[in-house]
């Protein structure tokens, strides 16, 4: 993996719900390079625009004005086939809850995107996310006969199934308690590390952050500021700052 | 309250359409059904009292002449001393002698009048308004035998008018000229038949042929009597029967209107229960629809009843909120569907037009019609919506918050119990149809089983079911897989979304069976008992009389022996019997001899059907007593006794024995051997040349015999398939509806396939797929229900009209893929629209 080039880069990204006086700019100019073999954590109060950042990032959803770029491509030109293609060959996502198909097993859940491309999960990297997320005994379950815990770490499986150049994590430990979170978040970690890796994600929980390379904070659509491998109380006191430490995502 | 349900309604509109849809539907089939039966009998009713006119008593034969008018007795004729005799009578105003019969006038282009049906009318023209409805509105009454007027509405059908010559087939050729046109009762004709009046002399002529003539002395068909103003109905007809004395029977003026009407309501009490069960099978079809509708809603709205139920709202009232709604609902849809069913009932009018029995005229609503349509889709909607209610009224609230995503609930011990015992009912049902004595009427109880068992038992059998047809689907990758799994996700939802398609196929598949196999009996029929090269057949099976000589002087014919209808006593009990060349006949049909001799069947012999000599305790050899319709009497012995008698009968009878004594002998169909080394094509020609001058008259030969019936078969069956396209267009939009319902449902979960990589093509055919699935499964049990009903009631017939089980398989393959093909069809809208969504909206809406 090549270090410190960014996979996906966020230029003057702005991003406007509604119009006139009733007009929300969930992202009011937004400059981000996401570098690749890194974990990102992007961090800020409710409301000021954490998931439409990520979303805009992941080809979910279109910018008002400003370009995204990932890999290369710039996003704002492509079709919905294509953007599709792109989320599935390209990146991963795992999602705060509902990351899961009902009616498949845990098995068939990993290998989707590989499948929905018509392709065949290659072994080798099967058994190692596997084996990296700790499922092996519960593969030919359904989402429903497992704990949360289990169930984000089969969308963890899921989303590094494709090798992906990036993956986003939006609140991954938002409904889980807290041991269950510190596991996800250190396979997270383990995935950067050990699997070279690009991870992005969201959160408002300063402890969440420490598993990160580095953090940005979001305010009002805008990024005020950065941290190099943040701790909790560099975290909190910047949150605090802006203001925003009470609700959750 | 009202203001909640109303909220509700206007929340669920989309969701509610189709059931709305259902209701309006079925219950329009009903209206329409009801509202064109009514008018149609009403009609009826009314052509008939105009026709009966003021006819005050009738005095006829009480002796049965040849043959059948339609199903109808024909009397033999009556003394015309009987009328003389009832002219004396105190309080007489007026009575007339009158002939009924078959008239059939070719139009001006050489064309028969009227279609294969309705009655071609041959009547007697009075002078006296009282006795009859017809009226000259153009030209003069009949006074020459060779003179007749037409109704208005025959004329313009044949495009003749006052003084052209044509032709009227009696079925002996008449050659007539047209005096005057006549209104019935001021409409241009009597329904869709065609009719020509003669004057006394002209019916006296060509009429009695029918009504015979004794000892060639010609009688009278009947006399018409009108009483003198102030006669009670009663005793006037009491002392004209005292008057016309023995052999003659005397009806009163309430007794004639309610014959006339006999006929009609035979028609209308096949008619009626017939349209009927297609209308119940519809809304049954629609009942489906609008109870997955409900149970969707219902399911949706569990949670949100949960929440209410939490925070204190009652369980009744959860209930209540969602029977109201229905009943709203049902009500409105009542309405709207009643307004249709008018438009239904024109539609039914012109297809039984078609069929003969158009009127002319408006719809006859009448109050109760509306009001039973009404009440009967308001509770049909409240029914159905009523087990998804009480379910979830009994929802706990917690159970309620959590998102049941993949139902676990359909497989319980009751439905499983209860499923088992009906089947096992129908299993027993077949049995005494089959192989024990319940015959048809058991059969039917068994199929109706067999459904129920496989509606209890849906829930529990779709989803391995659904698993099995949705295999091949594995080759489309995950996609399939996907499409496969949700088939069978909510498997109560699949049976009862799978349950209307299946009723109707079953349907469907049925008739087309026992079509198949009834027109596969008759041509193994044909193909066995007619030996002959050709046949000549006449429009209303009567062969003019001398044609089958006519046919038998032709050089290319070898022999031609027609056969047909007489009537004779036979130790003393009245029959209808065959009378032809006996020996010849045998040579051309198959009648499988048990007993005797066939061909020893002349002089003052007979043969009998081996049903006929076990009924009547007959043997070879035994002498049997006969009076002929003009009293002589004679002795016959049995020659032989045969077995089949398709065609043949019960009675074999010499025509020497018949001819000359007061029956005139008309053949239902002449059977032709052609000489030896003439080509079949040669031999018609040189027939159809004979025939030339018989308009009705058709030469076939065996394969076109048979390709004929088979087409009266598939008439029939084409009717139905048109009255069951509804309940068909009713299953496919409850299949559409419900996968609307389950896309919506699935919101989230579609948007994470999105989200994941699935292109709205995949995902767009994840949903035509599980709709193939639902489809094709309710399409392959509908089959298989169909086919084995028509077993069923092919092996419990024992009318011996259906010999063989004859399976279809390319219509039966067609059908299903009609099937497949209508599951493509009912996703196109559920799947466009569930994969324009954008995926973010999916996850947001979590
Ligand atoms: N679909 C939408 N329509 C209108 N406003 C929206 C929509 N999605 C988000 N917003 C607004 O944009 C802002 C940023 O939202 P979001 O990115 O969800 O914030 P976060 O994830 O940081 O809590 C908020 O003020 C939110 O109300
Ligand atoms: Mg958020």
């Amino acid at each position: 993996m090549t270090i410190n080039v960014p996979v996906a880069r966020l230029v003057g990204a702005e991003k406007t719900y509604g119009s006139g006086p009733n007009a929300v700019h969930a992202l009011a100019g937004v400059d981000l390079d996401v570098v690749g073999g890194r974990f990102l954590a992007v961090m800020g109060p409710s409301g000021s625009g954490k998931s439409t950042l990520m979303h805009c990032l992941a080809g979910l959803d279109t910018l008002t004005r400003g370009s995204v770029i990932v890999g290369g491509t710039e996003l704002g030109s492509l079709s919905d086939r294509a953007l599709t293609r792109l989320r599935r060959d390209r990146i991963g996502f795992v999602f705060q809850q509902f990351n899961l198909i009902p009616t498949l097993t845990c098995r068939e859940n990993i290998e989707l995107p590989v499948r929905l491309a018509g392709r065949r999960l290659d072994r080798a990297w099967f058994d190692t996310i596997v084996g990296a997320v700790g499922l092996g005994h519960r593969l030919d379950h359904r989402p429903a006969e497992l704990s949360g815990g289990q169930q984000q770490r089969v969308a963890v499986a899921r989303a590094l199934a494709t090798k992906p150049d990036l993956m986003f994590a939006d609140e991954p430990t938002g409904n889980l308690d807290s041991r269950t979170g510190a596991e996800i978040l250190a396979f997270l970690r383990d995935a950067v590390d050990e699997l070279g890796q690009t991870v992005a994600m969201v959160t408002h929980d300063p402890v969440a952050s420490t598993y990160a390379h580095g953090a940005v904070i979001l305010s009002d659509g805008r990024i005020v500021d950065r941290v190099e491998e943040p701790t909790v109380d560099a975290v909190l006191d910047l949150l605090t700052n802006v203001g925003g430490l009470t609700c959750s995502a | 309250m009202l203001r909640v349900t109303l909220a509700n309604i206007g929340a669920h509109k989309r969701r509610l359409v189709s059931t709305f849809t259902a209701v309006v539907l079925g219950v329009a089939f009903l209206a329409g059904v009801l509202v064109q039966t009514a008018t149609l009998q009403h009609k009826f009713d009314v052509m008939f009292d105009t026709s009966s006119a003021e006819v005050d008593a009738v005095v006829r034969s009480d002796r049965s002449a040849p043959g059948y008018d339609d199903g109808e007795r024909i009397h033999a004729p009556l003394d015309p001393a009987v009328l003389d005799r009832v002219r004396l009578v105190p309080g007489v105003a007026d009575a007339q002698a009158d002939w009924e019969g078959t008239a059939v006038v070719i139009g001006a282009d050489g064309d028969p009048l009227g279609t294969n049906g309705p009655p071609k009318l041959g009547l007697t023209w009075h002078d006296d308004p009282e006795l009859s409805a017809y009226r000259i509105v153009d030209g003069r009454a009949p006074v020459a035998p060779d003179e007749v007027v037409l109704a208005v509405g025959t004329a313009s059908d044949g495009d003749l008018s006052v003084g052209d010559r044509t032709t009227v087939l009696v079925p002996d050729e008449v050659a007539v000229t047209v005096v005057g046109l006549a209104t019935f009762g001021g409409r241009d004709s009597a329904g869709p038949t065609t009719t020509a009046l003669f004057s006394e002399a002209g019916a006296r002529a060509h009429l009695a042929t029918r009504s015979g003539g004794v000892d060639g002395t010609v009688g009278l068909g009947r006399i018409l009597l009108t009483a003198a103003p102030g006669v009670d109905d009663d005793t006037f007809a009491s002392t004209v029967r005292a008057a016309a004395g023995d052999g003659t029977e005397t009806l009163s003026r309430s007794e004639f209107r309610a014959e006339n009407r006999d006929g009609i309501d035979d028609v209308m009490n096949f008619l009626r229960p017939a349209l009927l069960s297609f209308a119940l099978i519809a809304l049954l079809v629609a009942a489906f629809s609008i109870y997955n509708t409900f149970a969707i809603i219902v399911a949706q709205r569990t949670r949100e009843a949960g929440l209410l139920r939490a925070i204190g709202a009652s369980r009744s009232q959860t209930l209540r909120a969602v029977l109201a709604e229905s009943a709203l609902v049902g009500l409105v849809a009542s309405i709207v569907g009643l307004g249709l069913g008018l438009l239904v009932a024109v539609g039914l009018g012109s297809l039984l037009a078609r069929g003969g029995l158009g009127l002319p005229g408006g719809l006859l609503l009448a109050p109760a019609t509306s009001i039973g349509c009404v009440v009967v889709g308001t509770v049909v909607t409240v029914l159905c919506a009523l087990g998804p209610a009480v379910r979830a009224s009994r929802v706990a609230p917690m159970q309620a918050l959590r998102a049941a995503d993949v139902d676990q609930s359909a497989t319980s011990v009751v439905r499983l119990v209860i499923g088992s015992l009906t089947a096992a009912a129908a299993v027993v049902g077949v049995l005494w149809a089959t192989v024990g004595s319940g015959g048809m009427a058991a059969g039917g109880l068994a199929i109706a089983l067999g459904v129920l068992a496989l509606v209890v038992l849906g829930p529990i059998v779709a989803a391995p079911a659904g698993r099995v047809i949705g295999l091949p689907l594995r080759l489309r990758g995950v996609t399939g897989d996907l499409a496969r799994l949700n088939a069978v996700r909510n498997p109560r939802r699949t049976a009862s979304s799978s349950a209307a398609l299946m009723i109707g196929v079953a349907i469907v598949a049925l008739f087309t069976v026992l079509a198949a196999s009834i027109t596969a009996t008759v041509d193994d029929q044909i193909r066995r008992q007619v030996g002959g090269d050709l046949v000549v057949t006449a429009l209303g099976g009567t062969v003019p009389p001398g044609t089958a000589a006519e046919v038998a002087e032709q050089p290319e014919v070898a022999t031609a022996t027609g056969f047909g209808p007489a009537t004779l006593t036979l130790d003393g009990q009245e029959e209808q019997v065959i009378t032809s060349d006996v020996p010849t006949l045998t040579g051309l049909l198959e009648t499988d001899p048990v007993a005797g001799d066939m061909s020893s069947v002349v002089g003052d012999r007979l043969a009998v059907s081996q049903a006929e000599a076990d009924r009547r305790g007959w043997a070879v050899g035994d002498t049997i007593d006969v009076e002929r319709v003009d009293g002589t009497r004679t002795e016959l012995v049995v020659g032989a006794v045969y077995r089949t008698t398709d065609l043949l009968g019960d009675v074999l009878v010499p025509r020497t024995v018949v001819v000359d004594h007061g029956q005139p002998l008309t053949d239902f169909a002449v059977m032709v051997e052609l000489a030896d080394g003439v080509s079949v094509a040669a031999g018609r020609a040189a027939i159809e040349r004979t025939v030339a001058d018989l308009p009705t008259v058709d030469v076939m030969d065996r394969d076109e015999l048979s390709a004929s019936i088979a087409q009266e078969v598939n008439t029939v069956l084409y009717l139905v398939y048109g009255m069951l396209a509804l309940s068909i267009v009713i299953a496919l939009m409850g299949i559409a509806n419900t996968l609307s319902l389950s896309t919506l449902e699935r919101t989230r979960e579609l948007g994470l396939l999105r989200a994941v990589g699935q292109t709205r093509r995949q995902a767009r055919a994840m949903i035509r797929l599980e709709s193939v699935v639902v489809a094709v499964y309710g399409t392959a049990l509908g089959m298989a229900v169909g086919v084995l009903g028509a077993w069923v009631l092919v092996a419990s017939d024992t009318s011996g009209q259906i010999g063989g089980f004859t399976v279809p398989a390319d219509q039966l393959a067609v059908v299903l893929a009609l099937g497949a093909l209508a599951g493509v069809v009912a996703a196109i809208r559920p799947a466009s629209r569930a994969s324009r969504r954008q995926p973010l909206e999916a996850i947001a809406g979590g």
